[in-house]
Formats: structure tokens, C-alpha cells, sequence
């Protein structure tokens, strides 16, 4: 039940499409977006302090990003990375500090980094241009798919960005990216790509569906953002030019999931 | 530093950004807008004495946020972390960070800002301004329209003469919005070219009516055409 919480949030409805189109259960969801009402950020602070400290006893990575959570933003949320203990007071002085909109909520998701397992994400950007439909996909090794908005020549985390036509395969490179300090080579970075792309191949029955759902609304181009870890995709996000118009039409389920 | 270092420095940052702009032509925010809210930025600058540095690198960035999927949604927070990225890796930029960062963070005509806006900060938003305004702020408005599916117009009030602008529904009740741009313009020069933006603004807009009355303005790509025979005319006249 989500007593005290009066409100779902937009960016909640918006999660809850991906489960209502089939790309993670409700009870998935809840359990990697972990919600608490902004009264309980202190709650937030320890909770993943407890986490850091255990993927620091079984000698794992991870990155958790931190997010502020109005009643009424589909997206563009203020986020915080976390990746060590030390960063934690740095999180108190975020989620404490004076803003003008009104936030109900904090969040927090974990992502997996460690050179135990396969770890990327991306981004697939569908577009539909002088009567051709294309995808643009940008992937990064172990971050997070919002560091592709700041891609530059000094990025710090291997990256391809390819293209394709529909659902044509395979996709066209268009560029690779390795950092200086990078243990992969650019060889294996292509063909790890490759797998990605395998990886969302194996779900293009429900990514098409839901492509067709995006397409009913007559935009020009929208995306969404994916993870792999440990060859499990997940679709994590999605984006288009009018994420409210979307969400009116969708009789989307609205269930709690705070913790 | 030498103009011909300032040119070199605006060139690296060119080359820097330009990736980021060119997914952005599907909503009329590609490289084209970059390099001409540059062309006019530069020219203001000379004009008032502003630092060209600081102008031509705030008119390369100012967009470059925008993203092909969610358009302006974030754009501002996200070109200036470009920005941030380029100081980091141009020491020249490093040395104007904070005005730099000023320019991109105030770029747009409807932001209010804290006075004094530096005269750098008022060159990249007057140019920004314009080129909202006229025969290109038109264009790009009908596309950025297409993209995210909006409908063209009223179809009883089709340049939203008797109602408050709803500028998510119609495509042209932001181009009647756009009227309202010039009262935000903080230099002589860019005050001066709106009057030409101005009279573009009016003649499309006539002739956009009577095509419509005609039954001749059916959808977006009609609008277009009207837009992008106009600038082919200016050119041709230029």
C-alpha cells in the first residue's frame, strides 16, 4: 500500500509501462528501483551503505545511482552516483539541499561493474527520417547509460556507437572508443558489442511491440535505454518527445513498490 | 590571444561538438542552427567588444544538449556539462569557465536572468533569439512540430488569432508564440536585424493563411514547403 504517499510519480508510471509491455515483472522492478518517501532518505543512506559494504565482502563493484523524484517529471531527474562508502556524505549534502521543485520521493538502482561480469548499457534511439526508419545504439562498458549524453574524445569508459536500418542486420559501426587504461581491445570491444546486440535480438518480439505502441503516437524519434549484466538485459527506460501524451493513453498498472 | 588563436581554439571546439548536434536535425536543432546563431554571435561580438572566445564557444554549445529522442527536455543541464567536459580538456576555456557556463546556462530568450548579464552571455542569447525568429525560427518549429507529432493548427483559428497559444497541441500557435521573442532582445544590433525577421514572419504567416483557406495547407510537409520556398527566395535575392 502506499500509504502517506498520496501521489504516484510520472517516472513510476512511466517504469511501470516496461512491465505492463512485458520487459520485467512488477515485482523485478520494485526490486531494483528501491523508493522511499523523501522523509526517509536517512533510511536510503544506510541502506546503501549496508550494500557497499557487502559488495565490498564479496570483492564485487557496483555504481548505484541516487535519484530525486517529483510528482510530475517523466524524466531529466537530479541523480547521484555512488560508488564508494566515502561518497555517502556527499549523497546527504544531495538529497538535503534546498531546490525549488517539490520532491516526494528518493530512489536509488544498482548496476554491477566488476570484472566478474559482463556489465554494459545503452541506449537505442529509434528515428523515422525521409521515410526510412533507423536505430542508433551507444553503449558504454560498466557505467551508467547516462554518462553517453556527455560522450566526448577523454570519455572515460570504453564505447561504440552503431547504426542500423529497421531491424536489418548487421549493425554498421560507426565508432569505437577505447580510453586510455582500457583492458579490452578494440577487437574484443566489437565483438562483446555483438553479444549486446544478440542479447536484444533475443527480445525484439516485445521491443517491436512496444515500438508499435510508441509509433501509434506519430513521433519522430524515441528511445530506450538498456543494461546487460551477467547476460541479462533489462530494459530500463524509454523516452520520447511527449512522455506525458503516452502515459494519458496508457492504462498502466499503478502498484506500490516503495520500500 | 591572437584572433587567429581564437579561431583555432572555436575550431577545436567545433570539431568537439559538432557530433552532438547532428542527431538534432530530425527536430530543426542540427549543426545548421550551431552555425548560424555562431555566424550572427561573432558578429555581435564585434560589435560590442565581447570576448569572441567566450561567444563563439557559448553560440557551438549553447544546443548542443539537445538530445534526437526527448528534444529540449534537460538540454540546458546537459550542454553545460559539455562545456564543463571542454574545459577540462582546453585550457584557454578553462580560463573563462565561469562565463562561459553563464552564456550556455542563459541562452535562451524566456530564461530570467541575474543582472548584469555579462555582454558575452547577451551576444549568445540575442543570437539564439534570432535565430528563432523569421523564416528560420519558422522552419525549425514546423520540424521540431513533426517530430514530436503535434498537429499543424486550429482548425477553425489556424494562427491562433482569438486564443491563448497552446503550444503543445499546434505547431503554429508556437509561431504565433515566437511574435513575442523580439520584446527579450538586449542588443542594438540584434533589435535592428528583427525587424527583417520580422517582416519574414508576417508575410509567411499571410501567405500561410491563404493557402490554408484555399484547402492548399493540408499537414506539416505543406507548411514546410512554404517555409523552405521563401528561404530559397531570400537567397536567391541575396
Amino acid at each position: 500500500m502506499n500509504v502517506g504517499v498520496p501521489v504516484v510519480p510520472l517516472k513510476w508510471k512511466k517504469y511501470l509501462a516496461l512491465v505492463d509491455f512485458g520487459f520485467q515483472s512488477a515485482g523485478e522492478l520494485a526490486e531494483d528501483i528501491r523508493r522511499y518517501r523523501i522523509s526517509e532518505a536517512p533510511r536510503l543512506v544506510s541502506d546503501l551503505q549496508s550494500e557497499l559494504r557487502d559488495d565490498s565482502r564479496h570483492a564485487r563493484s557496483s555504481f548505484y545511482v541516487v535519484k530525486l523524484v517529483p510528482a510530475d517529471l517523466p524524466g531529466q531527474l537530479p541523480n547521484f552516483n555512488v560508488e564508494r562508502v566515502s561518497q555517502l556524505k556527499q549523497l546527504v549534502t544531495f538529497l538535503t539541499a534546498d531546490r525549488d521543485e517539490n520532491y516526494l520521493e528518493a530512489w536509488y538502482c544498482r548496476t554491477r561493474i566488476d570484472a566478474e561480469v559482463f556489465s554494459v548499457a545503452g541506449r537505442i534511439v529509434f528515428s523515422t527520417a525521409d521515410g526510412g526508419k533507423t536505430q542508433l545504439v551507444e553503449q558504454l562498458w560498466r557505467g551508467s547509460p547516462r554518462k553517453l549524453e556527455t560522450y566526448s574524445g577523454d570519455f572515460a569508459f570504453p564505447y561504440v556507437r552503431a547504426s542500423r536500418y529497421s531491424w536489418g542486420w548487421p549493425y554498421s559501426i560507426e565508432h569505437v572508443h577505447l580510453p586510455p587504461r582500457s583492458v579490452l581491445s578494440k577487437l574484443q570491444l566489437q565483438s562483446e558489442f555483438g553479444y549486446s546486440m544478440r542479447c536484444i535480438e533475443q527480445q525484439k518480439e516485445k521491443i517491436a511491440a512496444f515500438c508499435e505502441f510508441l509509433d501509434s503516437f506519430s513521433f519522430k524519434a524515441y528511445s530506450l535505454e538498456y543494461k546487460i549484466v551477467a547476460s541479462q538485459l533489462k530494459i530500463i527506460d524509454w523516452d520520447t518527445p511527449n512522455d506525458r501524451r503516452v502515459l494519458r493513453s496508457e492504462d498502466v498498472y499503478l502498484g506500490d513498490g516503495m520500500h | 590571444m591572437l584572433a587567429v588563436e581564437v579561431d583555432a581554439s572555436l575550431q577545436r571546439v567545433w570539431q568537439a561538438v559538432r557530433q552532438y548536434w547532428e542527431p538534432n536535425k530530425i527536430h530543426g536543432h542540427g549543426p545548421d542552427h550551431a552555425l548560424r546563431v555562431y555566424s550572427m554571435g561573432i558578429q555581435l561580438a564585434g560589435e560590442l567588444g565581447a570576448d569572441p572566445l567566450v561567444v563563439g564557444a557559448g553560440c557551438y554549445i549553447h544546443d548542443a544538449g539537445m538530445r534526437p529522442d526527448i528534444g529540449r527536455e534537460g538540454h540546458i543541464e546537459r550542454s553545460l556539462q559539455i562545456a564543463a567536459g571542454l574545459c577540462e580538456q582546453m585550457p584557454e576555456l578553462a580560463r573563462v569557465r565561469d562565463l562561459l557556463l553563464t552564456t550556455i546556462r542563459y541562452h535562451e530568450a524566456e530564461l530570467a536572468f541575474p543582472a548584469p548579464l555579462p555582454i558575452e552571455a547577451a551576444c549568445v542569447r540575442d543570437s539564439d533569439t534570432l535565430d528563432r525568429l523569421g523564416f528560420t525560427g519558422i522552419r525549425m518549429t514546423l520540424r521540431y512540430g513533426v517530430w514530436m507529432g503535434r498537429a499543424l493548427c486550429h482548425p477553425t483559428d489556424p494562427l491562433c488569432c482569438e486564443r491563448t497559444p497552446d503550444l503543445n497541441s499546434f505547431t503554429m500557435d508556437y509561431v504565433r508564440y515566437l511574435e513575442s521573442l523580439p520584446q527579450f532582445l538586449m542588443t542594438t544590433g540584434a533589435r535592428s536585424n528583427s525587424k527583417e525577421k520580422h517582416e519574414q514572419r508576417e508575410s509567411y504567416c499571410r501567405e500561410f493563411l491563404a493557402s490554408f483557406r484555399q484547402g492548399r495547407m493540408r499537414d506539416h510537409d505543406d507548411a514546410l514547403q512554404l517555409a523552405m520556398a521563401h528561404m530559397r527566395e531570400e537567397s536567391r535575392v541575396a
